[in-house]
């Protein structure tokens, strides 16, 4: 079954809402935190704080990136506030609107404005529902369109996304992952949405399918005007895609910034070395890798302090940075970084000696890329 | 101890398979998964197999060790010569005495591979037990000493550990260890990062590196990551629906790739550094097994595709010293003329 | 997709022989030889041994047996058809909402199920229907029947439904705005079908079986059903009248093995889906 070689359609350009200062979605201190039971009464042993206290802003039309490894608590973050998983706190605020408050009918509502993608191709469709189905449960269920209107919807949604019209009687398992992942898209675009969390929606694909799906959501974004939370842990693919990118480790943000400033000037020692760990299809680069020692920790044992600093490198590291959990602070113009040792900080050189430290921040860039 | 063999000596190439083919039968019909491939790798050398999904690179993996499940076979006319000896023919009694010994396999995904009821001091020490005659505890010796040398702290209490109990990364280590602890002379290595976060993948590279600088081991590396190729390869072999395309030394291929599926891959590749507006893609979808288009397999996706290209399939052809491609470009260089997108070499 | 194993399916010998005989069972009262409700003359046919003319033989009021069993295998799969589709029914809603609804009411829920299955339903029927003044009547113990045997249907529903709640694509319906009845109707539903068929079918031989023992052992009333044809030809005359048994035990040995055939068939066909033939490239 070969790609549909339908360019999408061209609609009239929407501009994103520049002009207003407030942003699409504020979050703030977003946290999820699983009770861990042991025991035969399976009492509250712990907790595992998938998510820890994460605020972060979306700008409409604008893609905000979310990076990070396993267990960084990106995925947790996507869900959270669109509230397929509950948070445990926290606030999350969407054009206005308080959705942690919100029940009901107008949860539903807002459903309409805030869609997600999933990275898996091959879970995230009923297998025993057709594509055409599928897409149609969104008009349905928000009575935007039936009968034969919303199979029109339906089929303009599928041309869209650069799928043929007539694939809407399939079966999922008849497409590849990359046309399942654009029936994903079409699906996220039934309801009209101003705002996609984008999970991971790339990184089952091979390369060149990939290409073609980020392809999609950039224009897509660019016609519709749609605001992405784009999560993912390959960085080159967040290079192409990000206005601004934010980096999780553990639950927390650790530095976000403007995407060129992050690229060019990573300031987290842990974005430094996950900017450097990645490899370089260039066989001339000899890459001087900056390798993390250990193993990542376990969420439901975060180290006290700064939740990196086990395997940090910086040449600055000494005890406060077990003590004290370092803020997300501006070190350049829009970059912000969470670390007690990277300078400018404004956690005074006193405060951090009462902590027990005995090397006083400094700017540390290693040799990057 | 053995890694060095009679064979660098000879001129016959450590490993070398031709016209290797392996089918599967289907309800649809027969699946072509590999369909005359033809490499070698030298001994010390390390030779990348690239390609993306319904290539048959997995496959052509596999079958080096017989370990392709059934319907799958490797069908006559295939040879597989591994230290002078077919391994397609060999009786499966002498074939198990080389696995593990000689020739060695990671897996992709560490948890599958490895037995979830056994410590992973246990697998790592089976390894030695059966196929050489130290005791229980000598095996034991050797194997904590192998897992402290694949990276793992604490290596004698991580012995005894199961493999749920570690991380993803020490899992790959553990399964490293378990192939090279007899210093075969060829390990496959079947996707081994892709799997892994990329801190972790940085290391579990440079813990490959390491380990074959230490005992000059022939590396087969399976992968679709480009980026990993191009830093642990000397010599790249690309595959796509079922053959070899295109095999070149490493930088020649990143230089001048010269079927235009490479190039269309490389061109594909996000890059750090490189915030293009839109990224190059190939057009069309990857072929299923059972049914190879006809002439060049890369015809209907190919933007240089003329009228031979859908009748003729061509053969492998001399680009330059060591560098083949499967395209008929290469007689008709005039005919590169570009019908959409995709740059011809982004390194130029 | 399933298709060509559906017809592979139907084509089994064993397959076909079964459902022949039952389909026999349910058209033949209407061409059955002898009316079961009008005896010949009273004295010179009873009790004959098979013969061509009647061949399952005659009973004591000199009703051709033949007949009688056709009857009697309609109205068994009658009772259990019915028993079936309520213990279905409700085992279906009770597991999906135990599924969905999560958390303590699940537990709960569940360990009532868990409790009421340890209790021998053979047994509690059986106690009920003695204490019951009259016989009971054909609804009565159909109702009975399908009320008590729903625990395990209800278990492994909701052990279906709470795995199909961890995929994906469920988190993706609701992310469109679906509330839980559309979701369980629309969405769910579909894949429980084929294990919803395989239960169906093995719960009708099942239930068979279980009413037969039931009716045997008189809980319930007249009705015809081969339970009470072994009823009547237990006791002295089926020593000297083996057919009075026989065949209507033999009837009821065929349906539960037709249903099982059928059962083990479609569960092969609905199996979990076969891993690709070669591996993933």
């Amino acid at each position: 079954m070969s790609e549909s070689s339908v360019a999408p359609k061209s609609k009239p350009l929407v501009m994103p809402n520049s002009a207003s200062a407030s942003p699409l979605l504020t979050v703030s201190n977003l946290a999820k935190h699983f009770p861990i039971r042991t025991g035969v009464f399976r009492r509250v042993t712990g907790q595992v704080k998938a998510v820890d206290g994460v605020s972060f802003t979306v700008n409409a039309g604008e893609t905000l990136a979310l990076v990070g490894e396993s267990g960084c608590g990106k995925t947790t973050t996507g869900r959270a506030l669109l509230r397929l998983i509950e948070p445990t706190g926290g606030s999350v605020e969407f054009d206005g609107v308080n959705v942690l408050s919100l029940k009901g009918e107008a949860l539903r509502r807002l459903r309409r404005r805030m869609q997600i993608v999933f990275q898996d191709p091959y879970g995230s469709l009923n297998p025993r529902m057709t594509i055409g189905a599928a897409i149609r449960e969104g008009l349905i269920v928000h009575k935007l369109a039936e009968g034969a209107a919303a199979n029109t919807r339906v089929r303009s949604l599928l041309e869209e996304v650069g799928l043929r019209p007539e694939y809407a009687t399939r079966y999922p398992h008849e497409f590849s992952g990359g046309q399942r992942q654009r029936v994903g898209i079409a699906r996220a675009l039934a309801v009209e949405p101003r705002f996609i969390v984008c999970d991971e929606p790339v990184s089952a694909l091979d390369v060149s399918v990939q290409a073609q799906v980020v392809n999609l959501l950039q224009d897509l974004q660019r016609d519709r005007g749609l605001a992405y939370l784009f999560i993912a842990h390959d960085l080159a693919v967040v290079a192409h895609m990000a206005d601004r990118v934010a980096v999780m480790y553990l639950g927390r943000i650790v530095e976000m910034a403007p995407r060129a400033s992050l690229f060019a000037m990573p300031l987290m020692p842990y974005t430094q070395a996950l900017l450097s760990a990645v490899p370089v299809p260039d066989p001339r680069i000899k890459r001087q890798r900056l390798l993390l020692a250990g193993e990542p920790p376990s969420p439901a044992n975060p180290p006290s302090g700064c939740v990196f600093h086990p395997r940090c490198p910086h040449p600055a590291k000494d005890a406060a940075c077990s003590v004290i959990v370092p803020p997300l602070e501006e070190k350049e113009p829009g970059h912000f970084v969470a670390c007690i040792k990277q300078t400018p900080t404004r956690v005074d050189w006193d405060v951090q000696r009462a902590a027990g430290g005995s090397i006083p921040p400094e700017r540390y860039l290693p040799r990057a890329q | 101890m053995n890694s060095t063999t009679a064979n660098s000596m000879t001129s016959e190439p450590l490993l070398s398979v031709n016209s290797l083919r392996v089918y599967f039968n289907t309800p649809e019909g027969i699946a072509r998964a590999v369909d005359g491939v033809s490499f070698t790798v030298a001994a010390g050398e390390t030779v990348g197999l690239v390609g993306e999904s319904g290539c048959g690179k997995s496959v052509t993996a596999l079958s080096l060790l017989r370990l392709v499940p059934p319907p799958g076979r490797i069908e006559s006319g295939s040879s597989i010569r591994f230290n002078g000896k077919d391994l397609a023919l060999l009786p499966t009694e002498e074939l198990r005495q080389l696995r593990g010994n000689r020739l060695a396999m990671i897996f992709q995904e560490p948890m599958t591979a490895l037995n979830p009821v056994l410590t992973v001091g246990d697998q790592v020490a089976e390894v030695v037990r059966v196929h050489t005659k130290a005791s229980r505890s000598e095996a034991w010796a050797r194997a904590v000493k192998m897992l402290a040398q694949v990276g793992i702290p604490d290596p004698s209490e991580r012995a005894k550990q199961y493999p749920h109990e570690l991380s993803g990364g020490m899992r790959q280590r553990v399964m490293i260890a378990m192939a090279l602890i007899l210093e075969p002379q060829l390990v496959i290595a079947d996707e081994p990062t892709t799997a892994l976060d990329v801190t972790i993948q940085a290391q579990i590279l440079e813990l490959l590196r390491d380990m074959r600088d230490r005992t000059g081991l022939a590396l087969l590396l399976i992968t679709h990551d480009l980026g990993v190729v191009a830093e642990m390869a000397s010599r790249v072999i690309v595959m796509y629906a079922g053959e070899v395309v295109e095999e070149a030394p490493v930088h020649a291929l990143f230089e001048n790739p010269s079927h235009p599926y490479t190039e269309g891959l490389l061109a594909a590749i996000p890059r750090l550094g490189e915030e293009a507006a839109r990224l190059k893609t190939i057009r069309g979808t990857v072929p299923p097994p059972t049914a190879w288009p006809s002439g060049c397999r890369f015809h209907d996706r190919c933007p240089y595709a003329f009228d031979r290209c859908a009748n003729e399939a061509p053969m492998l052809l001399q680009v330059a010293s060591g560098h083949r491609a499967r395209c008929h470009l290469i007689e008709e260089p005039e005919r590169r003329v570009r019908g959409v997108e995709a740059t011809a070499s982004v390194l130029s | 997709m399933r298709r060509p194993e559906l017809r592979a399916l139907f084509f089994r010998r064993s397959v076909l022989l079964l459902w022949g005989f039952m389909l026999t069972i349910l058209v033949a009262p209407f061409f059955a030889p002898h009316d079961i409700r009008s005896p010949e003359q009273v004295s010179t046919t009873q009790y004959q041994p098979p013969s061509p003319n009647h061949v399952m033989g005659t009973d004591n009021l000199d009703v051709d047996l033949f007949s009688k069993v056709l009857k009697g295998s309609q109205v068994s799969l009658i009772i259990a058809s019915t028993a079936t589709a309520i213990t279905l029914a409700i085992g279906l809603a009770y597991g999906m909402i135990c599924a969905i609804a999560g958390g303590w009411y699940d537990a709960v829920l569940m360990r009532i199920t868990d409790i009421s299955f340890s209790i021998p339903r053979f047994l509690i029927l059986l106690a009920i229907s003695s204490v019951v003044t009259e016989p009971l009547s054909v609804p009565q113990l159909i109702l009975l029947i399908g009320m008590t045997g729903w625990f395990d249907v209800a278990r492994i529903t909701r052990g279906e439904v709470a795995g199909l709640l961890k995929r994906d694509w469920v988190l993706a319906v609701q992310a469109t705005g679906v509330g839980h009845l559309r979701l369980a109707a629309r969405h769910i539903f579909p894949h429980l079908v084929p294990i919803l068929v395989v239960m169906a079918t093995l719960g009708i031989g099942h239930t068979v079986v279980l009413e037969a023992g039931l009716m045997f052992l008189g809980a319930g009333g007249l009705n015809g059903s081969l339970g009470n044809l072994l009823q009547d030809g237990s006791g002295i005359s089926s020593m000297t009248h083996w057919w009075m048994v026989f065949f209507p035990g033999l009837a009821i040995v065929l349906i539960v093995l037709a249903c099982n055939a059928l059962g083990d068939a479609l569960r092969d066909v609905f199996a979990p889906e076969q891993v690709h033939a070669w591996p993933t490239t």
